[in-house]
């Protein structure tokens, strides 16, 4: 092949196909399957997230098996608290209704310190007024009902509804703290 | 397992284990502790019994899921935070989220009488907050603002990903794609809130993306369902009956943060002082 005026146009021209051809093969490789279908991604990532497992449940999950704990929980003024903040969540306790793990179950000190995450009156920037969250003052608290300061609060609050011996304790001996209206 | 814990296998029902727990539920349960039933691990109850929990959402659950047809928002009352982090913990246990690593956390707030701002964020709120004694100035407010992914409506994140690992799904999340994210952390530089962190396990980038495999479930993000005083609410904005719908159509007053940011969060705040930011 003689070399004529173009030759150098055309081998430019050779290369910048070959650029071209990898570009297009590799975007073809590298882009997934329905990439642009919703947008600028890859709509099988939506299913990636769709399918991540459940950690916890719901409080109704443990109704079924815990039917007493979860009565008292109902009707008391915890119902709020969720059973899986507490005990950790169900996914590690029950899969596909069967028990797997066991859940945590607090004792001693650890239960003071539970309740006091939540009740505990010298934390400042609590809402104030006691219509969100009411808080006592440790160990004033314990001080006020004249017990030694290493009660535990379950000593006297049913965990899962905290008034229930309080209010038992009110109507059995009304004329104890006179005045105090606890639903 | 030992095989010999297998030969102790209890193969129960869910109504006998009902009715053991209820018969004699102390005792049961110290045998269970006492390891008569060795191989309690193995209580085996019919299955089936593994449905999800009743739903939560109205509309998502039986149904082919529409993508057109929500339009979830999510609602933070400054006023009913107690800081106790039981959201931070239910996060944390539903994402394993690595320590000193969060997708949501919850910032203290006291405002001193001369206006002195002062915000602390102890592991971020997840063991809860103990009293700050190091202020010795009278606190004239104080409050917790918890803070998670805003889903902005214009979100900078999916702007500046270059690979197309960080969208917005046509049901308003934004989401990640930690197959294709490459972990080059402009997201993290991006995001006005400082919700996005790379993942030291995944090497990834990782943020709160509102529980979106629980809300496909038709149940509420964990936080949401882990919260006790209801300062984190969750809902469809189509569904005019929602708290969410109320909420926003109520004349209370609703802020986003950095408005002037232009991002749209679909994350807002009830009671935000203008301290907060
Ligand atoms: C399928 C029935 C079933 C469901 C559903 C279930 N549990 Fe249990 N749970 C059991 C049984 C049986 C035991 C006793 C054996 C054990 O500890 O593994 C138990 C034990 C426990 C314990 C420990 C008690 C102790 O004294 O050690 C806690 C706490 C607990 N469950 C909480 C929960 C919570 C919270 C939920 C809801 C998320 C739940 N459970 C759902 C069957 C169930
Ligand atoms: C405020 C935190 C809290 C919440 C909410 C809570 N628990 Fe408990 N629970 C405890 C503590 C603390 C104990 C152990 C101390 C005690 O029983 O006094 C306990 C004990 C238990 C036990 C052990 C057996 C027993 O009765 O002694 C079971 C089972 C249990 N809880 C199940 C539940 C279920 C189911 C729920 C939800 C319906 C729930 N708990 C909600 C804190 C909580
Ligand atoms: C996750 C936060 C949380 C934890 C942990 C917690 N509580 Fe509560 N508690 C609450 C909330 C919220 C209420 C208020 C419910 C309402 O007013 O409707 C409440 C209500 C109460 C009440 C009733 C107050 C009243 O008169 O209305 C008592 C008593 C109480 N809790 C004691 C305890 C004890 C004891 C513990 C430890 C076992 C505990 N709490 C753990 C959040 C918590
Ligand atoms: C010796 C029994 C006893 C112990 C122990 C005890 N409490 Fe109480 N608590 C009471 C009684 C009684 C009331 C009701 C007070 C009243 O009606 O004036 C009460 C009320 C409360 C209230 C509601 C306060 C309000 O303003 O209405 C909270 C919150 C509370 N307790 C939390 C705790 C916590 C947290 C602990 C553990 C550190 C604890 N209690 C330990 C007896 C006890």
């Amino acid at each position: 092949m003689s070399k004529g005026p173009k030759t150098h146009l055309k081998r430019m021209g050779l290369v910048v196909l070959g650029v071209v051809a990898l570009v297009v093969v590799g975007k073809l490789l590298f882009t997934p399957g329905g990439f642009g279908r919703y947008g600028h991604y890859r709509p099988g990532a939506i299913d990636d997230e769709v399918q991540r497992p459940l950690v916890h449940e719901t409080d109704a999950s443990c109704d079924s098996c815990h039917e007493w704990d979860a009565s008292f929980h109902k009707k008391g003024k915890h119902k709020v608290v969720s059973c899986e903040f507490c005990h950790g969540p169900g996914g590690r306790h029950v899969k596909d209704g069967k028990v797997v793990g066991h859940l945590e179950v607090q004792k001693g000190g650890e239960i003071n310190r539970l309740c006091l995450r939540c009740h505990d009156g010298h934390v400042r920037a609590r809402p104030q007024g006691g219509k969100v969250i009411k808080t006592v003052l440790y160990p004033n608290h314990l001080e006020k009902q004249a017990v030694e300061t290493d009660h535990l609060c379950n000593q006297c609050h049913l965990v899962h509804a905290p008034l229930e011996y309080i209010n038992a304790a009110k109507k059995m001996f009304p004329m104890v703290k006179e005045g105090e209206n606890v639903q | 397992m030992s095989s010999n814990s297998a030969a102790s296998r209890k193969v129960l029902t869910k109504d006998e284990a009902r009715a053991l727990i209820d018969r004699d539920r102390r005792s049961f349960i110290k045998k269970v502790i006492g390891g008569v039933f060795a191989g309690s691990l193995l209580m085996v109850l019919e299955a089936g019994s593994g449905e999800l929990p009743p739903a939560q959402l109205p509309g998502v659950r039986g149904r082919e899921y529409g993508f057109a047809d929500h339009r979830f928002a999510f609602v933070v009352d400054i006023n009913r935070c107690i800081g106790c982090g039981s959201c931070c913990v239910a996060d944390k246990r539903e994402y394993n989220v690595p320590d000193h690593a969060y997708r949501t956390w919850i910032e203290r707030y006291l405002i001193a009488e001369d206006g002195e701002v002062f915000v602390d964020s102890p592991d971020g709120g997840l063991h809860g907050f103990k009293p700050r004694t190091d202020i010795d100035k009278p606190i004239r407010d104080g409050f917790f603002v918890p803070k998670l992914c805003n889903m902005c409506k214009d979100a900078p994140c999916v702007q500046v990903c270059p690979v197309g690992a960080t969208f917005k799904t046509p049901d308003g999340f934004v989401l990640i794609d930690y197959e294709r994210c490459v972990g080059c952390a402009y997201c993290v530089q991006a995001c006005p809130y400082a919700v996005r962190y790379i993942h030291p396990v995944l090497h990834t980038a990782d943020k709160c993306t509102w529980c979106y495999h629980r809300v496909r479930r038709g149940l509420l993000p964990a936080c949401v369902n882990a919260c006790p005083t209801k300062a984190r609410k969750f809902g469809d904005l189509n569904d005019p009956d929602s708290e969410i719908s109320k909420i926003l159509r109520s004349p209370e007053i609703i802020t986003v943060l950095k408005k002037e940011m232009g991002t749209a969060p679909n994350l807002y705040y009830l009671g935000a002082r203008q301290e907060v930011m």
